[in-house]
């Protein structure tokens, strides 16, 4: 049935907040399941259903279809404390009445864990989260990425079978962000345990994480680990989602159910066919994809086989420089290329080349 | 894509279970002890006394009063006139006095506020009778006012006493969101009327008075509600000056006509229903916010001559709202004090008499404000976490049931308990339940409305994180909710406690010989002229709220007379 290192299940599940017109469909058949020791990231913009799905996870909600299961054991009708969860939430929900130590310890006293097995593994999970002497403190007292490693500690320290973390890193400014997403990775890693994490942040998602499901209004859109979501996107919204994207519209000649012919703004293109789409009868319409660091410019010259553009603007951003450049059909793409053999010119006519596994298309109308 | 057979999920029994236990719980003492006995004085105002209460009996006989009876129509215009004063009064008080302490930097300004805030707390019906003490005919100050400065003062009894009394112990209901609303105006606002030409007094009533006019509004329209269903006040001082409120009081104990008192207490109703209703319509429109990008304390005048003589208006005022209780304070170590300004021999003897003769009231009083105080606790945070934790249908309604007790009279809800359990299947008359009942349903809106602003703003994310760790929800509450919440219910507590010691109202409707209290002790010793005794009780009545009050604001760090706002 499934493989057996899968340890969380989620079938299905679908919720329904609200009734009559005002009702959302938050979660819709949501349905994949997280192996051993994986990072499992739910990606989407805000009111895709990712945290309502981290939430079913927890028990915090209930779904109104489908299930929860964990090493083989039905979760769905348990209440979140008979589920063996640690959570860290977005707002890090540290209680302000408890001291760093009484926090982190919450979980093991509510387990009515032995007092010198508790300052063990308090001082442990501490230690692991690198917060060693804060412990006296209350949490008023801490710094944004000092009260994250609370909450972390806190989730783990009665080691939980599965971690669930919603949007951990939110609240931290930029820097920290990128550091502790390290941080976070390593501690996970390091407890080795399963974790379902959820953030719209898509740059986070792809460093962070073993697999990515991509949610888009209650649904998956694709599951996939993050190199799979980013070079095969399964759809356009997918595409468009993670990472930069440009989309141009085309007319498929000849599709072999891997790669196609196509006609782009008056040229002969080679693309590959996206994942999952079915072939695309010859003569319909479609929409070209590539990533603006996959196409490479050239000066225009017989023997460069491309899309004629003209460079509109430029942007330099220091480790490669981003062009704006516009056909005659008057599309436009974004195309990044590294400084180097000199920058271009505004009003300059290029060549933009795209390896045909670089490309993708789409059947039209798709998302 | 359908769900692949998906089996329906069953709610958890863990979880429901408690929430139906506990909104069963919420209907059942809602239902049983606001709704019934409400529902019951309305249905009996409509039925003629003597009459078998059924539909073919339905009359509007005991309405019909209002046209016929001069005694009737009599208390109603006195209720309005007397109320209507006491707000203008109040705002004649509390609007200077908020400008002064919030735009000047008035000496011991701190100091000032707490004092001002104090006759929210001290119960009226003591202040009304040190009135006595001090403008009665033997009073202290009633020659010294007659022959020193020439002016002969109205008689205490009577509407003049009345208003006096009133206006003095409401005024702070004027004064202190008047106080918030100054203190955090927006000063560029006034700066830039200042700047267009205004001379100072034009810019205090074309620009700063009007901003807060809402406020001012609100807190009359609370004024008149308190006025209109106070009952110990009219009691003590009005002598032949009936309001609806004693009106009711006397057709009750003269007649024993629960009809008829139903009937009076309903119209006072509507009068607060009234104000609800525009308090609603006022607070509703939200005032006017003023938009400020930086916030900046508004400016304080520090000029000398502005500092003391605001200091000296301030004083004046608050120092006459709390001469009553000083006074009685005073009275209750007097021996001999009459038409002399200070007494003129000092003894504990008022202590002693009191004492022997109120040792059973004493002992009533605790353990009837006790009691209901732990029950408003519990009930009032449990009710509080039903409604802003749970979804359930009709959270407005639960909200509503409780709160009316506290906005209709106390008077009202002394009949409406009174109908509902002296007759079966209750027959609780006399009884310290009937007592805890009527305390109980008029006192729950402390706890419960502090337990729920104070949940409102707790993150619900910290019990759904303790639910995460391990715990379940009786562990959760306890341990996590619980002591988020406290300091709001101990604050809610407080009020509840200082406030039932002195309860006048409903005690003396429902009070029996058993369960005499405080109060019923110090109104009879009025009544019987024991000033002495009746100054040592209420001595000891206002000591005991102050260090109740003091004790609660030094364990919390904050202001609790904020809650009563």
């Amino acid at each position: 049935m499934k493989a057996p290192s899968t340890k969380l299940g989620v079938l299905g599940v679908r919720k329904v907040f609200g009734d009559g017109p005002s009702q959302v469909v938050a979660a819709d058949d949501v349905g994949f399941d997280v192996r051993d020791g994986e990072l499992f990231t739910l990606l989407g913009p805000s009111g895709c259903g990712k945290t309502t799905t981290l939430r079913l996870v927890a028990g915090l909600e209930r779904p109104d279809a489908g299930r929860i299961v964990f090493e083989g054991l039905d979760w769905t009708p348990l209440p979140p404390f008979r589920r063996s969860i640690g959570m860290v939430f977005q707002s890090y929900a540290l209680f302000p009445h408890m001291s760093v130590f009484e926090n982190v310890a919450y979980g093991l006293r509510v387990r009515k864990t032995s007092r010198e097995e508790i300052g063990r593994l308090v001082n442990e999970a501490i230690e692991m989260v690198g917060l060693a002497g804060t412990r006296a403190r209350r949490p008023g007292q801490l710094s944004g990425g000092q009260q994250q490693r609370v909450a972390l500690a806190r989730a783990l320290v009665y080691h939980p079978k599965l971690l669930l973390l919603d949007e951990p890193l939110s609240n931290l400014d930029a820097k920290l962000r990128v550091y502790m997403r390290g941080e976070v990775k390593r501690i996970q890693r390091q407890a080795g345990i399963c974790a379902v994490y959820v953030t719209h942040d898509q740059e986070e998602a792809l460093s962070i994480s073993d697999r990515i499901a991509v949610m888009q209004a209650g649904r998956i859109a694709q599951v996939g680990t993050p190199a799979e979501i980013y070079e095969q996107p399964a759809s356009t919204f997918v595409a468009d989602f993670v990472g930069k994207a440009n989309f141009l519209e085309c007319t498929v000649l000849e599709h072999d159910g891997e790669a196609c012919i196509i006609r782009c703004g008056g040229a002969l293109l080679r693309a590959g066919a996206a994942t999952g789409s079915l072939p695309i009868p010859a003569g319909t319409e479609g929409l070209l994809f590539f990533r603006p660091e996959r196409a490479v410019l050239s000066a225009v010259s017989d023997d460069a086989s491309g899309l004629l553009a003209r460079v509109r603007d430029i942007e330099y951003l220091g480790s490669l420089v981003r062009y704006t450049l516009a056909g005659e059909e008057g599309w436009t793409v974004l195309v990044d290329a590294p400084p180097i053999g000199g920058i271009r010119q505004v009003g300059e006519e290029v060549i933009i080349t795209l390896a045909a596994d670089h490309a993708q298309v789409f059947p039209k109308g798709s998302r | 894509m359908a769900t692949l057979a998906a089996p329906r999920v069953r709610p958890g029994r863990a979880f429901d279970l408690s929430t139906a236990t506990i909104l069963l719980l919420v209907v059942g003492i809602l239902g049983l002890l606001i709704v019934y006995p409400l529902s019951r004085v309305l249905l009996l105002s409509f039925i003629k006394m003597g009459d078998p209460v059924a539909p073919a009996h339905l009359t509007l006989a005991n309405f019909s009063r209002f046209f016929t009876s001069g005694l009737y129509q009599k208390a109603l215009v006195n209720s309005l006139v007397a109320s209507g004063t006491t707000v203008l009064a109040s705002l004649v008080l509390g609007i200077p006095l908020a400008y002064i302490l919030a735009r000047v930097r008035v000496p011991f300004r701190e100091a000032l506020i707490s004092l001002a805030t104090l006759p929210l707390i001290l119960p009226p019906f003591v202040g009304a009778y040190s009135w006595i003490l001090l403008l009665g005919r033997q009073g202290a100050l009633t020659s010294l006012i007659r022959d020193g400065l020439g002016i002969h003062l109205p008689s205490i009894i009577g509407p003049f006493g009345v208003i006096v009394t009133m206006s003095l112990s409401y005024y702070p209901f004027v004064l202190v969101p008047l106080l918030g609303a100054l203190s955090s105006a927006d000063p560029h606002v006034e700066e830039s009327a200042l700047t267009l030409g205004a001379s100072p007094l034009r810019r205090i009533l074309t620009v700063t008075l009007p901003l807060v006019l809402p406020t001012i509004g609100a807190g009359a329209i609370i004024v008149f509600m308190r006025a209109i269903g106070n009952f110990g006040v009219p009691a003590l001082l009005g002598g032949e000056f009936y309001v609806l409120p004693t009106l009711i009081y006397f057709e009750v104990t003269g007649s024993f006509n629960l009809h008829g008192a139903g009937a009076i207490a309903l119209v006072s109703t509507l009068f607060s229903i009234g104000s609800l209703l525009a308090l609603r319509y006022i607070t509703g429109k939200g005032g006017f916010v003023t938009i400020t990008s930086q916030a900046r304390p508004v400016a304080q005048s520090s000029h000398p001559a502005a500092r003391w003589l605001g200091f000296g208006f301030c004083a004046a005022v608050i120092g006459i709202s709390l001469l009553p209780h000083l006074t009685v304070l005073l009275a209750s170590f007097a021996e001999r004090w009459a038409g002399t300004p200070l007494p003129t021999a000092y003894s504990l003897i008022n202590y002693r008499k009191a004492f022997t003769l109120s040792m059973d009231a004493i002992r009533n009083s605790l353990v009837l404000a006790v009691g209901t105080t732990v029950i408003c606790m519990i009930v009032g945070s449990l009710m509080a976490h039903t409604a802003a934790r749970k979804r359930i249908p009709g959270r407005w309604l639960m909200d509503i049931t409780i709160m009316l007790p506290f906005v209709l009279p106390g008077i009202m809800v002394g009949v409406a308990i009174l109908v509902a359990f002296i007759v079966p299947p209750f027959e609780l008359a006399g009884t310290g339940t009937i007592l805890m009942i009527a305390y109980f349903i008029r006192r729950l809106p402390y706890t419960f409305r502090s337990a729920y602003a104070s949940l409102t703003q707790t993150d619900i994310a910290l019990e759904e994180a303790s639910l995460v760790c391990g715990a379940n929800q009786g562990v959760t509450f306890r341990r996590i909710t619980l002591p988020l919440i406290t300091p709001a219910i101990a604050a809610g507590a407080t009020i509840t406690f200082a406030t039932l010691l002195g309860e006048l109202t409903t005690t003396l409707l429902l009070y029996s010989a058993r369960w005499k209290t405080i109060s019923v002790k110090i109104f009879e010793f009025i009544s019987y002229d024991q000033t002495g005794p009746a100054s040592a009780l209420g001595a000891l009545l206002v000591a005991a709220v102050l260090v109740t009050v003091y004790a609660a604001n030094r364990l919390s760090g904050r202001s609790l007379t904020s809650a009563l706002g």
